[in-house]
């Protein structure tokens, strides 16, 4: 029933203003407008600034990708969007775009949890993925642990008690001015780099599968400020062991957590999972406990809308849906 | 063939119908999160009236000035509309659909629309046959200079907007100052002045269309935003 379809996906909860065109399990357009250049010079996503550059480019994204893809917007027949979590401002610009071209083209609506579009991301480079598995999804905004047991059961076994991991990325790189955002330019600095030279802490938290960011960020502004200043240190190693504590954080408790659920696969997403140091530690994780790893490539692990395409089609596919099903239950919510 | 028209900067939200005249309108109060919920309006709307989107041409929407938030789901929901139907979008001024919508007066009119944080915009008119026409031009004011502006001169004044907001006597009670509907923008008030616009041709590319804000968008920097010196070597 989906077959030769084509769905529009819409995602704006943060920063990125994203579109994508999927026709069956071709990902015809993947369109991302950036705001970095916007946000940049605050060291930080301003919502403000976010939700008001997604309502000046929505509309002119969505006419290069229908040009892109080769694919007029009557030929659309399903229209997906993120609907939560996300900056409020910034989620009502796609979603109400989104539903009200559903509308427009009485075609069928569905709204798709920005962590769900994470998780199911990698699905779209590799349509093996099958629950159960483990996924790790890190970001600027989140830092979760979650178990899909089946598709539509997700169950969040640990989670940042303070800071995102991208986060800690982000708001050292704004106290040192090594620019926005934060986990690209630090993994740039760093590379080379002696990530042995600093022994930063490893964060411990109640519960097991929970994390903490903040006492990083805080131990590596408190060494900074306590090194004499005839002895400087060197901005590669510095850059390396920071992103060597924040990887070995992750890894630790997500290792922890494969080990304890006894999963055979496991997955990942979020802007933080385009870490090479971090990919190359799961890699090897995986390798040694002969676990399979289905990691989105880094252009699918960021924010991005292919993955609410192919959310939404897998929810399509999983609950077993026609088009005529959703068009009942959801335009009007 | 119809017209619908949509007012999202304000405290009610709005959405009408037109054929020449008034077909079919609903109003709300909106809260907190109710503005998304603009598009089952119209729909309601739709259903009443057995109007076909097909049969639409072209959509009215208020670009401001008034709540962020409300705003951006009018021009979204609008774009969203005006992009899959291939139609014309029509922006309208809030303040000169206020000021339109007072015309018939021989006062000087003063239009207000509240932008939040003790800020309103702030706009006046000459009232002329058939119309208005800027006596100055829009701004920002606070209401304290809103207070020196409405009492500097003995212009007989008329207030329309949201008033009703202003806590603030001196204003209220001015002698030279009537306080007048509409109280706030709705569909109707942005029809009357797109209708006009339209029909002369006088609006923006699809691509042009922008939202009056009047104000920069509210930053607060981080504190960790304050560089400091820090002893690296390359
Ligand atoms: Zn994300």
């Amino acid at each position: 029933m989906l077959e030769d379809k084509i769905i529009l996906g819409f995602e704006t909860s943060c920063d990125e203003t994203a579109i994508a065109i999927m026709r069956n399990d071709e990902l015809l357009v993947n369109k991302i407008s950036s705001q970095i250049d916007l946000h940049e010079k605050f060291g930080g996503v301003v919502p403000e600034v976010a939700s008001r550059a997604h309502a000046e480019m929505i509309r002119n994204l969505l006419h290069s990708a229908l040009n892109e893809g080769g694919v007029e917007l009557s030929e659309v027949d399903v229209v997906a969007s993120t609907d939560g979590p996300g900056l409020a401002g910034s989620l009502v610009v796609g979603y109400n775009f989104a539903k009200s071209i559903a509308w427009s083209l009485e075609k069928p609506f569905l709204g798709v949890d920005h962590m769900v579009g994470h998780l199911s991301a990698p699905l779209i480079e590799n349509p093996s993925l099958k629950p159960p598995f483990l996924s790790l999804l890190v970001s600027g905004g989140h830092t979760q642990i979650v178990l899909v047991e089946e598709w539509g059961k997700y169950n969040l076994i640990g989670t940042t008690i303070d800071d995102a991991a991208g986060e800690a990325f982000d708001k050292l790189s704004r106290y040192c001015g090594f620019g926005f955002p934060g986990g690209p330019a630090i993994q740039k600095i760093g590379d080379g780099g002696d990530e042995t030279k600093i022994d930063f802490p490893r964060p411990k938290t109640s519960n097991k599968f929970d994390y903490s960011f903040s006492g990083l960020k805080t131990a590596a502004i408190y060494y900074l400020q306590g090194l004499p200043d005839d002895q400087p240190i060197s901005k590669k190693d510095f850059a390396a062991s920071y992103q060597e504590a924040i990887v070995d954080s992750l890894m630790s408790i997500f290792e922890k957590a494969v080990k304890e659920t006894n999963v055979s696969t496991i997955s990942g997403g979020g802007g933080v999972m385009a870490n090479s140091r971090l990919r190359e530690k799961l890699m090897i994780f995986a390798e040694n406990e002969n676990k399979d790893l289905l990691l989105p490539s880094p252009k699918l692990s960021t924010d991005n809308a292919a993955m609410i395409c192919i959310a939404a089609k897998n929810n399509l596919i999983t609950n077993d849906l026609g088009l005529e099903d959703i068009r009942l239950s959801s335009i009007i919510s | 063939m119809y017209k619908l028209s949509l007012s999202t900067s304000g405290q009610y939200i709005s959405a009408a119908i037109f054929e020449e005249k008034l077909v079919s309108s609903s109003i709300f109060k909106s809260d907190k999160g109710s503005t998304s919920l603009l598009l089952n309006q119209i729909e309601e709307l739709f259903k009443k009236t057995g109007i076909k989107k097909k049969e639409l041409d072209a959509v009215y929407f208020d670009n401001g000035p008034g709540y962020y938030t409300g705003l951006r789901i009018g021009l979204a929901v609008s774009q969203g509309i005006c992009s899959s139907l291939g139609i014309p979008i029509i922006p309208v001024n809030g303040l000169d659909a206020l000021a339109f919508a007072a015309h018939t007066s021989h006062r000087k009119i003063c239009s207000i629309i509240d932008i939040k944080r003790n800020e309103f915009a702030y706009c006046t008119y000459n009232p002329l046959p058939g119309g208005v026409a800027k006596a100055t031009e829009p701004e920002v004011i606070t209401l304290d200079n809103l207070e020196i502006k409405i009492s500097e001169d003995s212009d007989k004044k008329l207030l329309v907007g949201n008033w009703d907001l202003i806590d603030n006597r001196k204003i209220l009670n001015d002698s030279n100052t009537k306080l007048a509907d509409p109280r706030f923008v709705t569909a109707e008030n942005i029809f009357n002045v797109g209708e006009r616009l339209f029909q002369s041709n006088k609006y923006p590319d699809f691509n042009e269309i922008q939202i009056e804000y009047m104000r920069e968008p509210d930053v607060t920097l981080p504190k960790e935003n304050l560089v400091k010196m820090v002893n690296f070597y390359d």
